[in-house]
């Protein structure tokens, strides 16, 4: 039998169990690390460039929410004749 | 299910049980090659952690041209590789000739190392540098093959079948002079 073949085996054998479960939770928690600031980084980014944009002098390019896009007055009670009363 | 099933329903969905599904068939093949490149237990553990994340991370660029298990085993070999040269603790891994190089090398079959007792084979690959029984163990242990391991390490074939064969021929020599009376 080749015995380089069963240190690989013994390698693998003594990687099992808790030991695997270990690194496994490890990686999880670093890949949620990096997912969260991923996320950050999608939400705040367009942000935080326009912010520092503007300090620089430029034009701001994200529009911020705006209620009233077009400044039309609201229409009040009694100005629409479609309606039935 | 296939390994590029699991791997598109994970960028699809990231969900935990593609994540596991894959660890759990890698992860101990993936150590084991982390031993055979750094032969410390808690190095080859960081480093599985260290290749998993990695492995993970850049799932989005794997566009299945080759196996699944050919891309992880390349990113294990060059992490390792990466490490080791940080290290610098194995310069020699990468030299491309020895620094004495014998006149005159015995070509040993493969079947003398493969017949050896497994106490035997590890007290030969202790007696070894570390670079040496790197090499020997990406080609009998991992059955890496020399054209892959020649491109890990930056050397020619040629280079890499030059140095093999002095390792074997140490090896067998490390064997005889230990073992050979006993048999």
């Amino acid at each position: 039998m080749n015995n380089f073949l069963a240190l690989r085996d013994e390698d693998i054998a003594s990687f099992t169990g808790e030991r695997q479960a270990v690194v496994r939770r490890k990686v999880e928690r670093e890949l949620r690390t990096a997912e969260f600031i991923a996320s950050v980084v999608e939400l705040f980014g367009p942000v935080m460039a326009d912010t520092l944009n503007v300090m620089g002098g430029g034009e701001p390019m994200v529009d911020l929410d705006d209620d009233d896009p077009f400044n039309d007055e609201p229409l009040g009670p009694g100005t629409n004749r479609d309606i039935i009363r | 299910m296939e390994d590029m099933d699991i791997v598109l329903a994970y960028r699809k969905h990231q969900h935990a049980t593609c994540f596991r599904l894959l660890y759990e068939r890698y992860a101990a093949k993936v150590y084991s090659k982390a031993m055979t490149m750094l032969h410390k237990e808690s190095e080859a553990e960081d480093a599985t952690q260290e290749i998993f994340t990695k492995i993970f991370l850049s799932l989005g660029k794997f566009e299945g041209q080759a196996k699944f298990s050919t891309w992880v085993y390349s990113i294990t070999y060059n992490l390792c590789i990466d490490k080791i040269r940080r290290s610098r603790r194995s310069r020699e891994l990468f030299a491309t000739e020895m620094e004495d190089p014998p006149d005159t090398i015995e070509e040993v079959p493969d079947e003398a190392l493969m017949s050896m007792q497994l106490s035997e084979l590890r007290y030969v690959l202790s007696q070894l540098t570390e670079s040496e029984r790197t090499l020997l163990l990406m080609k009998y242990k991992d059955g890496v093959k020399i054209k892959t391991i020649a491109s890990l390490l930056g050397k020619t074939e040629s280079a890499v079948k030059m140095q093999l064969k002095r390792v074997k021929e140490k090896s067998k020599r490390i064997h005889d002079r230990q073992f050979a009376s006993v048999t």
